[in-house]
Formats: C-alpha cells, structure tokens, sequence
C-alpha cells in the first residue's frame, strides 16, 4: 500500500490533473482504510475553492477612471509627438 | 486574408477605452497587486506605441495588445521571485518534515470544528485566514498556487516564470497546499482538541 506521503501528493495532483488509474486505484484504497488522509482530502478542496473565488472576483474589476484618464493622455501624447 | 495586403488595423487612441479594462483584469490575475496591474498596463501601452509599425495583423489587436501584457507579467515575475528568494532548497524539507521516516502523518489531520468553509457564517474567516496563510507561503509556491486558479495559459506562464516544467509545478502545488493547509488547521479555529480519529493507517 501507498504511504500517507504519497497518498499527500496525490490528492493534491488530482486536483490539477487526471490520475492515471493505477494511481487513482492505490489513492482509492488508501483513502479507504486511512482517515487521516480521507480527511486531508477533504479539507484540501475548500482551499482551492476559495482561492479560484478570489481570482474570479479579480475578474470583475475595471482599470480606475482617473488612471484611463492618465493613460489616454499618454497615449495622446506619444501618438502627437510621434506622427 | 485580405487585411495582409492593406495596412493592418492598429487605432492606438481608442485602446485604453476599447481593451484597458480587460488588459488590467489579465495583469490583476497575474500580479494580485492593482498598482503592479496598473503598472504593466502602462507599460504595456508605452511597449505597443513604439511598436505598432511591426504590427502584421496576423493577430486581432487585442491578442497582440495581450502577448505584449503577458510578456511583460512574466518578466514581473520573473524579477519578483528572484527578488524574494534566492535560493528554495530541494526537496523540501517542510514538506518531508510533516511525515515520518516511514511516510506516515506525523501529526494526523485534525476535524475543522470551524465545521464546512463553505457555510455562510464561516466563509469571510475562511477567506481572511486563507489570504494570511497565503502570505507566508515561499514567494515560488505563492505564485505557483495563485496562478494554477487564474487560467491553463498562466499556469505555463509560472512555470517560466519560476523556471520549471509542469512535473515540478506540480510538486510545488503540493507543497504549497501542505503548507496552507497546516497554516488553516492551526489558525482558523482548527486543532479541536481531543476528537480521535479512526482506522487511520
């Protein structure tokens, strides 16, 4: 049977990638008769959850009106001076 | 394509009306920091003023516009991680620390009794907990896990970034979640003392 250690880096990579199935297999039975890492499974998702959340908010945000107004005028300028 | 023949459409005076705020969300992603995003923004502009004669049109402006951002973010990066840490031992000895010589839990994961995260009353102390864990991760493994949520193509960009292939990203996402994860155990209202745990191996 696959150690805690490894049952560890496991769950983490199922959380970027697909398993191949003899590793989802060993995690599985693992999982199965060790709490311990039943657990860390468990209590990893939230994480990523919420760090995915706060990134999808970052997606709502406009750049401030007063730096537009700063960088249309750079723009401005540079296309004045550089025609 | 037709445009090939004629001079390729680049309007530099609408840019920052037409792509400013979706050239800050994609810097935003990447640098977290709103004056960093600004920065690159900026510079971003200033970089594509100067080079739009080269512009073939082969692109829409807007994806020329952004390969010139994510230059730039990957170069912030860049410049950052190596800024903030010179040298991160491998392999970790943290993450080796956190189980014993035959691979077992040394300290076993704890119930939250701060119960499921996602729970109304228990998201907003998740979250702040979360984002002081986040700050004391290594600068490498930080970015490694913010950029991993922002979207595949960043995920490329951190592993140039910190100079890694995806197998490493992959060992440093571990480790950062480890890591995050035993910061969340201790300080948010974790490590409820006294509840066994069953059957564990």
């Amino acid at each position: 049977m696959i150690t805690c250690r490894r049952a560890a880096e496991l769950i983490s990579w199922e959380l970027d990638t697909d398993l191949p199935l003899h590793r989802r297999a060993g995690l599985g039975f693992h999982t199965l008769v060790c709490a311990a890492c039943r657990r860390y499974r468990r209590q990893l998702g939230p994480i990523d959850e919420a760090v995915a959340d706060a990134v999808a908010r970052l997606r709502g945000a406009n750049l401030p009106d007063e730096t537009k107004d700063h960088l249309r005028a750079m723009v401005a300028t540079y296309l004045e001076e550089n025609s | 394509m037709n445009r090939s023949r004629t001079a390729p459409l680049l309007d530099p005076a609408t840019w920052v009306d037409t792509h400013g705020d979706y050239l800050y969300r994609f810097a935003l992603a990447r640098a977290r920091d709103p004056e960093v995003a600004e920065e690159l923004v900026q510079e971003t502009l200033l970089a594509a003023l100067s080079a739009r004669k080269s512009f073939r049109g082969q692109s829409s402006e807007r994806s020329w516009l952004t390969a010139i951002l994510k230059r730039k973010a990957i170069d912030w990066l860049r410049a950052e991680v190596r800024k903030r840490v010179k040298h991160e031992p491998l392999p970790d000895k943290w993450a080796d620390a956190q189980f014993t010589r035959g691979g077992k839990w040394k300290k076993k994961p704890d119930e939250w009794s701060a119960d499921d995260p996602g729970r109304e009353m228990t998201r907003d102390d998740f979250r702040d907990t979360l984002a002081v864990c986040l700050d004391k991760l290594p600068p490498r493994l930080r970015q490694a896990f913010v950029l991993r949520h922002v979207d595949e193509q960043a995920a490329d960009d951190v592993c140039e970034a910190v100079g890694v292939s995806s197998t490493n990203l992959w060992v440093m996402l571990h480790r950062a979640r480890l890591r995050l994860w035993r910061c969340l155990s201790v300080n948010w209202l974790g490590e409820e003392p006294g509840r066994p745990l069953e059957g564990s191996t």
